[in-house]
């Protein structure tokens, strides 16, 4: 045994002393390890106050926030060497904090029962105040330790306040506890619990389990109904079992302390079936029928007259138990009594309601075959039970029954759950298909239907995906016959033409002509038609010709965007394609321009939303896509798409088809947000074929003012946000839309973003404008002072936004010229004391000038001044590590300036782990300002004073 | 006083410690400077007249008057702030609104009706009363304030037996600081040395270099661990 120094009453009076400071008491208490202490601190009071817990309620949920009690750590060190006085001091604190009752629950472990024990009612108290939920795996232990060691009283308290439920119904889990602990805890203590009163332990876990089941939703106390073959389908542990039912998790616990009981704590039989009868639900039957079999030899006359009870014998509800009884208990049986058993075999099941499930499942009337199917497979069920004991003509009839059917899989269960499916599955593989002619397989897919009957099994889906390898294996083949998959359902031709489409973007030589032929005449067809073939079975199912319409589209942006291999010039050539595939277009850029992606133009202001992934989700957008393919691939026939071409000789007037159809979407009527996102999307492109309409078109497009009359119907946003978020800026584009520029940027105030979308086109017109600043392009006053009005009037998340772009930008352009640095560098002077420092305590302001700093294209003497005035503001920059990282190596330029920057971002580090990621940078700092003149000198040393009470205590070996 | 000055010219007294304080005090609590140099002087001028008294005055005023200093609130009040002219109202108010007593029969009054204005002084004065109670005493004020100001991050935990220290002392130099004080209670002088060394560690535990007092920490941890 150790022997520890008694303090002197010098070496307490300065301890306790310093420890009024609570970093030193934090630094003390962590370190201390003599036990002799514990006196004085607490003769000091340092014991007597713990920190409280404080309770917030968040969105309705009470939150608890707490932090730890170095006294009660240094406590729970000392339970091992003075237990005594460790449980001594615990048993007058009160305390809501749960780190405070972890060291508790810590300290009651390491101490011997006897001495623990008196800490029983504090932990009582915390556990019924849910003071430390998490901890209930050591409190069962604690439990446990207590009864085998003699603690029974403090072990039932124990018990009592751990496993004791409270549900309210419908709970069908115990609350502020979680289930699995519960469960595991219980598991832990039945064993010891049993050893003290092993009756009354196994009746507090039939109340804590009748609680469980009357919470239950399904439950009927006045019957006792329980419907226990579903939540627990076996009484012993059986892999049809749910995991993830408390109740049912429960009843394994009562099992267990019912057989412990009786095996190994000298209860009778007869005394646990009495108790057991006590209570009405199913499932304590259930375990009466399960202890029987069980302890059999104690009693062979009741688990005789058990298995020849014709009630339980027809009540599905003991189905289980029974069929465990007669497979292990069987030969106990006298001949008589198994003849009795035989004779309800022989005369079969209640066929009274057959006829009518029958008609009911399979929409036909039962026929005498079905009947006898009936009756043979339930008599088969029932003789499985008692397989192994089977002889003459029964165990042949099982055998040719057990052969033709294989297990029967509900012969002792009421329900079985299986593994799920994933995906689908075909009637037929590619390599019986392989098998038969492409006629002959478009026959067997036309004719094929699922069987409705089965939830799993062969489906639509599924043969459909096998049908597309088939296709895809024959690609050049098959194309050639492409028009006879007129006569098949709409998903077989979709999977068709995505194969083709497939083909020719990997460059093979397919014949386009016939699959053509095919698409016209799926355009044809009205878009409603296509469900001749019957009803769809599947989801995934084409309920008509859409989704093939929408192939199409793909498959023409395919033909359009393939190039030779040999010099990247298009592999189809204009004649005779342009005449088909703009007549394709024309009708499906007319499809419905919805999305599959849901959204409620109610809920979304258009002005901070980027649609483009509703355009190219919808299937008009993905027309416009295969349509502005369409237009690059006639320019590349003309040469016209070479680097230096500025624009498409001839324009619109040259390709009048494609004008057509735009023009179409911006009319009143047909304009759709899908629709005009992909249009802004593409204005880049649109500017190169043809300036003058782009020109003569802006305001219709975008028709921005729109969002002044009807907010719902300003579609015009679309292709703005589209534009702005999608296309380089470029002072061309400036000039064409200023007025668009100057409208939006007036709208910039107005505008919420929305949060947790990376697309938001406020952002990006910020960033367009910056651009063309930096460029020279557009100056602070330029145009009635617009970037200045942007950069003072925008919404303040907008506006840093745009300045944090700054940053971010020079970080990947470093070859940006120096008067871009020194433009930027005069808009940030003029920026933070005008307007920036005002708005930077809230919004995204952390990485506002961070990322000027660490892009490391600004003169170190302006970086440090300028973050120096940020933290002022801002004392948490981001990003962090890069800043600090940057600040050593340019401190030596202004150690002064750099030690401040550093105090501000120490201190600025509420959340207090963010010194540890630039510990050795800080610590670099403070090293050279300590060789400075006396103020810096002296501000280090403060500095370094506050970071030890943050508990980074190294850095005094700095001093 | 200069900053690298000693403000106790050198004299034995003049500890590591006392330099801090009268240090922090310069720094942050000026207008208390002079008196806590003062009083530390005046402890070691054994014949000074009265110094017992003038020397629990100085530390009852600084406990009093440092939390107004470092967080700029209003300090408490005392009774005699507020009762005074209370009470002046009252009396006023009750010989201009007499209360009317129920002795119509001749009987002893049983009841008395107040009138309103009378009613309205006697609610201030509870009110002044209740407020008064509210108030944190001033032991646990200044332990609240110079917590505040040692620099701490937001949040950090002030243990109440750190408040107990603060107002027992606090309580020691206040009844102390009067003429009428009783004789029983007038310290000796090494009672006078150990309480206001005392006080004097207290402070300087929550505003004094963390890492000299980590030093201190870590001897006592090595030996007592050991």
């Amino acid at each position: 045994m150790t022997s520890f120094k008694t303090p002197t009453a010098e070496q307490i009076a300065v301890a306790v002393q310093r420890m009024h400071s609570p970093e030193h008491a934090a630094y003390f208490l962590a370190r201390l390890n003599n036990p002799n202490w514990i006196g004085p601190l607490c003769n000091a009071g340092v014991f007597g106050s713990p920190p409280e817990a404080v309770v917030e309620v968040v969105e309705g949920e009470e939150r608890r926030r707490f932090g730890p009690w170095p006294a009660s750590q240094y406590l729970a060190r000392m339970a091992k060497l003075a237990p005594e006085d460790v449980c001594r001091t615990f048993a007058e604190v009160t305390t809501n904090n749960p780190a405070v009752i972890g060291d508790m629950i810590d300290a009651a472990l390491a101490m011997p029962s006897a001495i623990a024990a008196r800490l029983v009612p504090k932990l009582n108290a915390a556990i019924q105040s849910d003071t430390a939920p998490w901890r209930f795996r050591d409190l069962s232990e604690l439990c446990a330790r207590l009864a085998s060691e003699g603690q029974s009283a403090a072990a039932l308290s124990l018990a009592d306040s751990l496993f004791t439920l409270e549900l309210q119904p419908g709970e069908e889990e115990p609350r502020g506890r979680d289930a699995h602990w519960y469960i595991e805890g219980l598991t832990a203590v039945i064993p010891s619990l049993l050893s003290i009163n092993p009756l009354s332990f196994v009746r507090k876990v039939f109340i804590w389990l009748s609680a469980a089941i009357r919470a239950k939703r399904t439950s009927d106390p006045k019957s006792g109904d329980d419907h226990s073959v579903a939540w627990r389908p076996a009484i012993e542990e059986h892999p049809q079992n749910r995991t993830h039912d408390f109740a049912g998790q429960l009843v394994g616990c009562l099992r267990l302390a019912c057989e412990k009981a009786i095996s190994d704590a000298g209860v009778s039989l007869a005394d646990m079936l009495e108790l057991l009868d006590r209570n009405r639900f199913v499932v304590f039957n259930r375990m009466r029928l399960h202890l029987i079999n069980l302890f059999a030899n104690q009693n062979p006359e009741l688990a005789r007259r058990t298995m020849i009870d014709r009630l339980l014998f027809e009540d599905y509800r003991f189905k289980h138990e029974l069929a465990m009884l007669f497979g292990s208990r069987f030969q106990m049986l006298a001949a008589a009594e198994k003849d009795v058993f035989f004779g309800w075999i022989d005369r079969g099941p209640d066929m009274s309601d057959f006829d009518e499930y029958f008609k009911a499942s399979s929409g036909n009337d039962a026929t005498d075959e079905d009947r006898r199917g009936r009756r043979e497979y339930w008599q088969f069920e029932r003789l499985h039970w008692i397989r192994n004991h089977l002889e003459a003509e029964r165990k042949k009839f099982y055998d040719e029954m057990f052969a033709r059917h294989g297990e029967p899989q509900l012969a002792d269960l009421t329900f079985r759950t299986g593994p799920f499916r994933f995906g689908h599955e075909s009637p037929i593989c590619v390599a019986e298909l392989e098998k038969l002619s492409f006629d002959a397989v478009l026959q067997l897919i036309a004719a094929w239907r699922p069987d409705k009957r089965s939830f799993l099994g062969p489906d639509l889906e599924g043969l459909a995906a096998e049908f597309g390898k088939y296709v895809a294996a024959h690609a050049e083949e098959f194309a050639a016959s492409a028009e006879s998959m007129q006569e098949c359902p709409p998903i077989f031709v979709r999977q068709f033409i995505e194969r083709m489409t497939d083909a020719t973007a990997s460059g093979k030589q397919i014949d386009l002509q016939p699959i053509l032929n095919l698409c016209r005449w799926i355009v044809e067809q009205p878009c409603d038609s296509g469900n001749e073939h019957g009803a769809p079975s599947g989801l995934l199912e084409d309920t008509n010709w859409q989704w093939t319409r929408e192939s199409i589209a793909r498959l023409v942006q395919t033909i359009c965007a393939a190039t030779a291999a040999s010099d990247s010039r298009p592999q189809y050539p204009l004649d005779p394609f342009r005449t088909q595939l703009s007549a394709l277009l024309k009708e499906l850029v007319r499809d419905p321009p919805h999305s599959s992606i849901s959204y409620s133009p109610a809920e979304i202001d258009p002005r901070t939303r980027d649609f483009v992934d509703l355009g190219i989700n919808s299937a008009r957008g993905k027309a416009l896509q295969a349509l502005f393919a369409y237009v690059r691939w006639i320019g590349n026939h003309d040469g016209a798409l070479g680097d230096h071409v500025q624009s498409f000789p001839g324009g619109f007037e040259v390709i009048p088809e494609v004008r057509e159809m735009l023009e179409w979407q911006l009319a009143q009527e047909n304009r759709s947000v899908e629709a005009l996102a992909v249009i802004g999307l593409h204005i880049g492109l649109l500017h190169w074929l043809d300036k003058g309409w782009l020109q003569a078109n802006a305001s219709r497009l975008f028709d921005l003012e729109q969002i002044e009359q009807d907010p719902g119907n300003a579609s015009g946003w679309a292709a703005w946000n589209a534009f702005v978020s999608w296309t380089n800026p470029h002072i061309e584009f400036y000039k064409m839309f200023r007025r668009e520029f100057r409208y939006a940027v007036g709208q910039a105030p107005n505008v919420v973003g929305e949060d947790g979308r990376h697309e938001r086109p406020m952002d990006a017109l910020g960033e367009h404008l910056l651009i063309l600043y930096a460029r020279g392009q557009l100056t602070l006053d330029d145009d009635e002072q617009l970037l200045r009005r942007f950069l003072t009037t925008a919404a303040p998340d907008i506006r840093s936004h745009a300045m944090t772009f700054v940053g971010r930008s020079l970080e990947v352009d470093v070859n940006a010229p120096e008067e871009v640095i020194c433009r930027y560098a005069d808009l940030w002077d003029w920026y933070w004391p005008e307007i920036g420092h005002q708005n930077a305590p809230t919004g995204r302001t952390h990485e506002l000038f961070g990322n000027w700093f660490v892009c490391e294209r600004f003169p170190d003497k302006w970086s440090l001044e300028r973050l120096r005035d940020f933290v002022e503001v801002v004392p948490s920059p981001e990003p962090d590590d890069r800043i600090i990282a940057r600040l050593e190596r340019i401190a030596s330029v202004d150690i002064g300036c750099s030690v401040t920057i550093l105090d501000r971002m120490v201190r600025g580090d509420t959340e207090g782990w963010h010194v540890h990621a630039w510990h050795s940078h800080a610590e670099a700092i403070l090293a050279l300002a300590l060789r400075a003149e006396p103020l810096i000198r002296e501000q280090a040393i403060r500095l370094i004073d506050y970071l030890g009470r943050r508990g980074y205590t190294d850095f005094g070996a700095l001093l | 006083m200069p900053r690298d000055e000693d403000p106790f010219e050198n004299a034995p007294f003049s500890t590591q410690l006392r330099r801090e304080l009268a240090r922090w005090f310069q720094d942050r609590a000026a207008p208390l400077t002079a008196p806590y140099v003062g009083a530390v002087r005046l402890l070691y001028m054994l014949d000074f007249p009265g110094r017992i008294h003038l020397i629990c005055h100085v530390v009852r005023d600084i406990y009093r008057f440092l939390p107004d200093i470092l967080t700029g609130d209003k300090q408490n009040s005392r009774p005699s702030d507020l009762y005074p002219s209370l009470v002046n109202s009252l009396a006023g108010k009750h010989a201009e609104f007499p209360p009317l007593l129920n002795d119509a029969l001749g009987s002893p009054p049983t009841h008395a009706q107040y009138p309103i204005e009378l009613h309205r002084c006697v609610e201030k004065l509870v009110e002044a009363r209740g407020s008064l109670k509210k108030q944190r005493s001033i032991g646990e004020r200044c332990a609240v304030a110079l917590f505040g100001a040692g620099d701490r991050p937001v949040g950090t935990f002030l243990p109440q037996w750190v408040i107990k220290a603060f107002k027992d002392e606090n309580e020691f130099f206040v009844d102390r600081a009067h003429l009428r004080t009783p004789a029983a209670k007038i310290p000796t002088d090494g009672e006078l040395h150990e309480h206001f060394e005392n006080f004097e560690r207290v402070f300087h535990s929550l505003i004094g270099p963390y890492f000299k007092g980590k030093s201190e920490l870590d001897d006592i941890l090595q030996d007592t661990n050991g």
